[in-house]
């Protein structure tokens, strides 16, 4: 009887606070649970069998059931509808019938009617969003180009019309040789990086590899589906299950040795791991289109370039080797598209950004006019317009003044208008966390004998950098986000390929909507995911401060 | 960058001035915090400050290596004078040789201990890491907290903070220490375990110039007491003459309101 | 000797490594550095020098000018040297003390400025020589005069040493052997001067000037970085030689930037030209497109570009205005109820700031536009709601709004004037009357003289007549092309009367009893309802209202006409585009979230403390949020909500996602059309700046308000 006395407290506290304190007379202490189970059960009934009588309640679950296959919907789709709907309107009905029945607003009006507005709200939004999802969305036209907006247009066109996949039969009708092997080359160091960082953290594993490993297992499911598929599945699949042991390994072994070493040989792996996520950023662009230096190295170890024997990978006489991939022409970066896109420019932003908002920083601070004038002008220059302009800047007048001494494609202009924009904006954040460095560190630094550049680098940088890194995080989430106005000057990112899908797909044409809620979603996951991280480091750093104050 | 020559420079012996400030003046706007300060010390003394807050002993040894720069007068470290014109390289080996403990420790929270320690000689006089890691050993020995030595300053209590600091700034091997209230930000049972370590190092031929308010400290070791105040020097004795016939009115108000 | 002695320097002559990361750090880098240096100075003075004789080749035929990229030496000298005048001030950092000086009216202050004034002499000097008295040849002396005399300015600077050589007292003692620096001052310029005149005759350096002058740069660099990391200087003059030394290695990056936007300025090609080129005569020339702006009309192929931005500028504008009205108040709502007890709506609040929070503006924008043209209904569908006050369709919404805008106005003034007299009432006299004397304080509280009671309500009621004039000027403003200026008179008599109304306030003339109490308040409510009623009454019997009308007939003859025009009559009904909704809608929702969080910071920020007196002295929730919570949290949160202003004011360029009329979409439009790129894009960015600056002089008038009291 404890335990479930225990249960029926916490539902009437939550009761209480959701729909507000009993105020009619008739309640008393000892009839409450019974009125709360007469109000659930009540509930239960106008959920399961409301608009059974005509338009005398709200539809209830198998009123809304048949709706839904009525409206074309599958009886699987229908069947999680009326689910969905009808929780959510059995708790609307138990929240109006709880209010109803003991009359709390007697005692506590505003929350009765805040209580009853939010829940029929959910109710409505809820049902809405339900109905679009399940009832009328066509998914397909996101599912069927699932690729193409992960990678972008070329490298689909090379993976689905190259040697091996099954479009391709004969030499006319082959487009290209299979680059995506450079992909899964960026997918192994990311994972790897992304894995260690996490094994850093003294926390159980299983709160890292349980949804590491949920994460993987979408993934390969996403890859496995036989439903509009134009590749193999094998190699995503086999690849992809090797990126999750290569995460496991590198989560193992940084968990391992952090857990065996002191603190700050564990601060300096994470510093180690920091700057081999910067080598991975630099690596994931040559790897796409490798400079020539690296290409005839390839060549001189002994591969041939593939795009020259094109013709027997395609007969089936040769299997290219590593060499000879590596040997081969790459992907410029205009033919860059997708997904890739915007991680790759969000990446610039970031890793240059910082750089760059370093640099400015120092000199915005700096005793010099001649360093902090023009760092001052330029920071004030670049924050005073919106994002889209200096990219449109960098689209249009940028190649007239660069062109002469680096003749760069759109993509790597726009990384460094990012780069650029993000370093104006964390040289902002780091001004005030520089000013807030104690001073007694500086004189300390300055009474050891280090000079004034020795003291910024050493002493002043590190402890700004601290306590500045949630402001620096949320500014790396508004690069990510700032990422979509790529389409503005033409750029064939997710957002771009997603929203002309219904004009560019034939078999799609007019499912407007569909890829719109799908971008909105990807974009959104990794946005909260950032900001669930810059909560955590924010906790980690103990600069949280709940002070007081309830105000409603 | 491993050694610096100091061949043209003569040595100090046993009796040579090493520190001589004559009419020091420092003021921040109309308010002058030191108003003409005569003092002068041989290697290997061990002076102890003493006065009234805001009477300017921080502000003094503050001047010494320039964390203060003083408006008026002459300040000679070792055969160098510490003013606008010094030059850089000067001014950094006048900052070698002086050790400067704080009153709010001031220890770098994101180096371990060991790389506190072993920052400046790393980076300042270029002694390559292993030699620089085995010397601050040794040091950290000295002061007596070796166990400590790959942990971070927030780990540690206060006093252990404030000894790290002192060997910290033994690292540089300077000839002049200089403590600005050592103790004052202490708990009273950790104040003993920093006193013992400067008792220590009075033992050796270092220059000490110790602003405190350790009474015991100054009777037990110092050869000379000054006593500051309203940035003025008062008086200066031995501490048997100093605490036993005060020469000078304040110095007698300040003896009866401290002990 | 030349250097000042150094004592116990730590540096030696060759740095020693320890290990294989020193050689790399010692040996290996420097060299690669100055590889990459040597490359990198002469690509980009090549570059320059190519430029810069291309730009001063006269080439002059009959009278015509052949070179389409001449820039006669009247404007070139000016401009190349004026850029280099300009770093070297920078760097010598003399101007500062010259106007401290100056301001002191200290007579000594020229001889500490020397440097900077040889520097401007010579400007002007070499201004006339290349003039009036020179004839430079185009291909090598001009550059070399230019980028050389660039380079003697790095020596120069390095040197330090011009404020010695320049004192009467050491031209007089010179002696060559012991003031080696300033020969070699001395000797730079005159050497400089000599080979630019006789340059013809060494074709050694006249073959290939980026050579030579690279070369110059690169052993002045490496000698003068090794002099500084002996470390035998004092602080100051080391950090200004470091700054010297920047200053020179960026000189080839610098000169190309300048000479490049100037040749693109006379580009031979005429699209680059008239991309680069900065004059704004296209902008009175009649605009080609057509936008869609409210409330004031422009109409294409009539009306001039100037008229277009303009318009532009009004729908920006309001957008802007009232998603920030908007989401201040959402934000607020969403805000406090994260912090309610009630979970449901704490958590629907949460969900709300986080599901918006993270959401791309560009996505959120294009999700609103799309889903209400697709959900929306059509036009010829007739759906009113609300009992005929509200036309909603997908081609507008359209409202029901007041017949007569006057009357509007005179209504709220009717308001207006009640919380003025209400506010008189409650006037007593004040402890300290502070009276004005000198004439500045005169004219900023000119009703002082009759006395504090009727001073205060003359404010009160003067600040409502300045609004009323603002709005009756501001409005021919926003809708016909004209009344610019009587519009910024309106606003600045609108400031004038605001500036009154606060030094009022601030000099304690407006000392009000105000009832704070239950009955208080409780008065005051049915006072104000009693007031909205009477007035809104009036308004409606007075003006009536203005349904909108759906007209099927246009001409009136009886016929109806074909769905296609069909329409909503003009003047009836106030109407909302829906590129607007998407906009505002958007707008609103996603800063909403962000405020929702400053706002539920600064609450939560407070002090437990605070709420707890508050409760255990007895307010009610009503009055701990006016009287206790809100003010002390309005102190954080002003700051940030300047910064999330200004973002909405930035974020509005994306309107070309939903091809709503804002700045940035017309200016597009027009580079598209007219090519004039530079121009258009100063237009751009100087409108968004002056934006900013408006909000931010807002924000921070309110909050030294807001934070008048210190805590």
């Amino acid at each position: 009887m404890s335990l479930k006395g225990l249960n029926m407290d916490s539902f009437l506290e939550l009761e209480e606070s959701i729909a507000g304190k009993p105020g009619g007379p008739w309640v008393t202490p000892s009839n409450n649970t019974q009125l709360s189970l007469l109000a659930i059960s009540l509930a239960f009934v106008c959920g399961f069998f409301g608009g059974m009588w005509e338009g005398f309640l709200p539809n209830g679950f198998f009123e809304l059931v048949a709706m839904a296959e009525s409206e074309g919907a599958s009886s699987l789709n229908a069947q999680i509808f009326g689910t969905i709907s009808g929780i959510v309107l059995v708790f609307a009905w138990w929240v109006t019938l709880s209010i109803l029945i003991k009359w709390t607003p007697g005692k506590s009006l505003s929350n009765a009617l805040l209580g009853i507005t939010t829940a029929w709200i959910i109710v409505i939004a809820v049902r809405g969003l339900s109905h679009f999802v399940l009832v009328e969305a066509d998914w397909s036209v996101v599912w069927a180009n699932r690729v193409l907006l992960i990678v972008g247009q070329q490298m689909t066109e090379q993976m689905t019309q190259a040697p091996g996949s099954e479009s391709c039969i004969a030499v006319s009708n082959c487009y290209g040789v299979n680059q995506n092997w450079r992909l899964w080359w960026i997918l192994y160091p990311s994972f790897a990086v992304l894995a260690s960082a996490y094994g850093t953290i003294a926390e159980k594993p299983a709160r890292f590899l349980v949804p590491f490993t949920a994460l993987c297992g979408i993934l390969m499911l996403v890859a496995w589906m036989p439903s509009e598929i134009n590749y193999h599945s094998v190699v995503p699949i086999t690849n992809l299950s090797k990126a999750l042991v290569v995460g496991y390994l590198a989560y193992g072994a940084s968990y391992y040795y952090c857990s065996i070493s002191e603190e700050y040989k564990a601060n300096r792996l994470r510093s180690y791991i920091a700057i081999g996520a910067v080598v991975t950023f630099f690596f994931a662009i040559m790897i796409m289109d490798p400079p020539e230096a690296v290409k005839d190295l390839a060549v001189w170890l002994g591969g041939t370039p593939v795009q020259g024997i094109r013709e027997a990978i395609i007969a089936g006489d040769v299997v290219p080797s590593t060499l000879d991939k590596l040997a081969g022409d790459g992907i410029q970066a205009s033919q860059w598209g997708g997904l890739f896109v915007n991680l790759i420019v969000a990446t610039a932003g970031c890793v240059l950004g910082f750089g760059i908002g370093i640099v400015l920083a120092f000199g915005r601070q700096s005793d010099q006019p001649f360093f902090s004038v023009p760092s001052i002008a330029l920071i004030e220059l670049v924050r005073s317009g919106p994002l889209i302009c200096w990219l449109w800047f960098a689209v249009f007048l940028m190649p007239d003044l660069m062109d002469p001494f680096y003749n760069a494609e759109d993509i790597i202009r726009m990384l460094l208008m990012f780069g650029v924009f993000g370093g104006c904006y964390i040289a902002e954040v780091l001004r005030g966390g520089l000013q807030a460095v104690d001073s007694g560190q500086k004189e300390a630094a300055i009474a050891l004998g280090l000079s004034p550049f020795q003291t910024k680098m050493q002493v002043e940088l590190p402890n700004a950098v601290r306590t500045t890194l949630p402001s620096i995080v949320s500014v790396f989430i508004g690069l990510w986000k700032d990422t979509t106005l790529l389409f503005i000057i033409n750029i064939l990112d997710f957002f771009k390929l997603a929203k002309d899908l219904p004009a560019t797909d034939l078999r799609f044409l007019g499912n407007f909507l569909e890829p719109l809620y799908v971008t909105a979603l990807v974009f959104w996951v990794f946005a909260f995911y950032l900001s669930r991280v810059s909560m955590k480091i924010e906790k980690g750093l103990g600069l949280t401060s709940e002070g007081g104050g309830e105000a409603a | 960058m491993s050694e610096y020559d100091r061949d043209d420079k003569p040595a100090t012996g046993y009796d040579e001035t090493i520190i001589d400030t004559k009419g020091v003046k420092v003021n921040f706007g109309d308010f002058w915090a030191l108003k003409g300060i005569d003092i002068s010390v041989k290697k290997g003394e061990i002076i102890v400050i003493l006065g009234p807050s805001g009477s300017g002993k921080s502000t003094y040894i503050r001047t010494l290596n320039r964390l203060q720069p003083h408006s008026g007068g002459t300040v000679v470290i070792d055969g160098i004078t510490v003013d606008d014109d010094t030059t850089v390289a000067d001014m950094k080996y006048v900052r070698a040789e002086i050790g400067f403990v704080f009153q709010q420790f001031n220890l770098f929270p994101h180096l371990t201990i060991m790389e506190n320690i072993t920052l400046a000689p790393m980076k300042v006089k270029g002694i390559p890491k292993r030699e620089a890691e085995d010397q601050a050993m040794a040091l950290l020995e000295k002061v007596g907290i070796p166990e400590q030595a790959y942990k971070y300053p927030s780990g540690l209590s206060g006093g252990q903070q404030q000894r790290v600091a002192i060997a910290r700034a033994l690292a540089m091997d300077p000839k002049i220490m200089l403590f600005d209230e050592p103790t004052s930000a202490l708990d009273p049972e950790m104040i003993k375990e920093v006193l013992d370590v400067m008792i220590d190092l009075a033992k050796e031929d270092v220059t000490m110039i110790v602003v405190t308010h350790e009474m015991g400290f100054a009777m037990a070791v110092a050869d000379r007491v000054i006593l500051f105040d309203e940035g003025e020097l008062v008086e200066q004795n031995t501490p048997a003459e100093f605490f036993d016939n005060p020469q000078h009115k304040r110095t007698k108000l300040f003896l009866e309101q401290i002990l | 000797m030349v250097f000042e002695g150094s004592r116990g320097s730590f540096v030696g002559l060759l740095p020693v490594a320890h290990s294989p990361r020193d050689y790399l750090r010692v040996y290996i880098a420097p060299v690669l550095g100055v590889y990459l240096f040597w490359l990198y100075s002469n690509k980009f003075l090549g570059m320059s020098a190519d430029y810069l004789s291309t730009m001063a080749r006269d080439i002059t035929i009959a009278g015509t000018q052949m070179n389409t990229s001449y820039y006669p030496m009247e404007r070139l000298a000016p401009i190349v040297g004026g850029v280099i005048l300009l770093c070297f001030l920078l760097v010598q950092n003399e101007i500062p003390a010259f106007l401290k000086g100056l301001r002191r009216r200290d007579p000594k202050v020229f001889s500490e400025c020397v440097s900077s004034i040889f520097a401007i002499i010579c400007f002007v000097l070499s201004y006339f020589l290349l003039t009036s008295v020179l004839e430079l040849s185009p291909g090598a002396q001009v550059p070399f005069f230019f980028f050389g005399g660039a380079i003697v300015a790095g020596v120069l600077l390095l040197q330090d040493n011009l404020g010695e050589i320049l004192s009467w007292s050491n031209i007089r003692s010179f002696r060559p052997r012991e003031n080696l620096g300033a020969l070699i001052s001395v000797g730079s310029i005159v050497l400089f001067a000599v080979l630019t005149l006789n340059i013809s005759m060494i074709p050694a350096i006249s073959q290939d000037i980026p050579f030579f002058l690279s070369a110059v740069i690169l052993i002045t660099g490496l000698y003068w970085y090794w002099r500084i990391s002996q470390e035998g200087m004092k602080p100051a003059i080391q950090a200004k030689r470091t700054a010297a030394l920047a200053y020179l290695a960026l000189l080839p990056f610098i000169l190309y930037l300048l000479l490049r936007v100037l040749y693109l300025q006379h580009d031979p090609n005429p699209v680059m030209q008239n991309r680069w080129a900065v004059n704004f005569d296209f902008m009175d020339k009649v605009n080609t497109f057509k936008i869609n702006p409210w409330p004031m009309e422009v109409v294409a192929n009539m009306d001039a570009r100037w008229l277009f931005l303009k318009a532009a500028i009004i729908n920006s504008v309001r957008v802007t205005l009232l998603s920030i009205v908007l989401c201040v108040i959402l934000g607020t709502i969403v805000g406090v109820t994260r912090l309610s007890s009630n979970k449901l709506a704490s958590t629907m609040a949460t969900v709300y700031v986080e599901v918006f929070r993270n959401l791309p503006l560009a996505v959120l924008l294009f999700l609103i536009s799309t889903q209400f043209g697709l959900q929306a209904p059509l036009f010829i569908e007739e759906t009113f709601l609300f009992g005929g006050a509200v036309f909603f369709s997908n081609q507008g919404i359209w409202f029901v709004t007041v017949g007569s805008y006057p009357v509007l106005v005179m209504g709220l003034v009717a308001l207006a004037l009640l919380r003025a007299g209400l506010r008189h009432m409650d006037r007593i006299e004040p402890r300290f009357i502070v009276t004005p004397n000198t004439l500045i304080e005169h004219v900023r509280r000119p009703f002082s003289t009759l006395g504090w009671r009727v001073e205060a309500l003359t404010a009160d009621i003067s600040l409502i007549v300045a609004a009323v004039v603002f709005i009756n000027y501001l409005v021919p403003f926003v809708s016909t092309h004209g009344g610019g200026t009587s519009a910024v008179l309106a606003m600045v008599l609108l400031v004038y009367a605001l500036s009154v109304t606060s030094r009022v306030d601030d000099d304690g003339i407006n000392s009000l009893q105000i009832d704070d109490s239950e009955t208080g308040l409780r008065k005051r409510f049915t006072i104000w309802v009693a007031a909205f009623s009477v007035v809104a009454g009036a308004v409606y019997s007075i003006g009536g209202l203005s349904w909108p009308e759906y007209i099927k007939d246009r001409n009136g003859d009886g016929i109806i006409d074909s769905p296609g025009a069909w329409d909503i009559a003009e003047g009836t009904g106030f109407e909302i585009t829906p590129f607007f909704l998407a906009m505002m809608l958007g707008l609103t929702l996603f800063t909403a979230s962000t405020v929702a969080e400053i706002v539920r910071g600064s609450i939560q920020a407070l002090p437990r403390g605070q709420v707890e007196a508050a409760i255990s002295v007895g307010l009610n929730p009503y009055q701990r949020l006016r009287l206790v919570i809100m003010p002390q949290a309005l102190r954080s949160m002003v700051p940030l909500l300047n910064n999330q202003f200004m973002n909405v004011w930035k974020n509005s360029s994306l309107a070309v996602i939903v091809a709503y009329s804002d700045i940035f979409y017309v200016v597009l439009v027009m580079m598209n059309n007219v090519g004039k790129l530079i121009p258009l894009f100063l237009l751009l960015l100087i409108t968004y700046q002056a934006g900013s600056l408006a909000i931010s002089v807002v924000m921070n008038w309110y909050n030294s308000r807001v934070t008048s009291v210190k805590i």
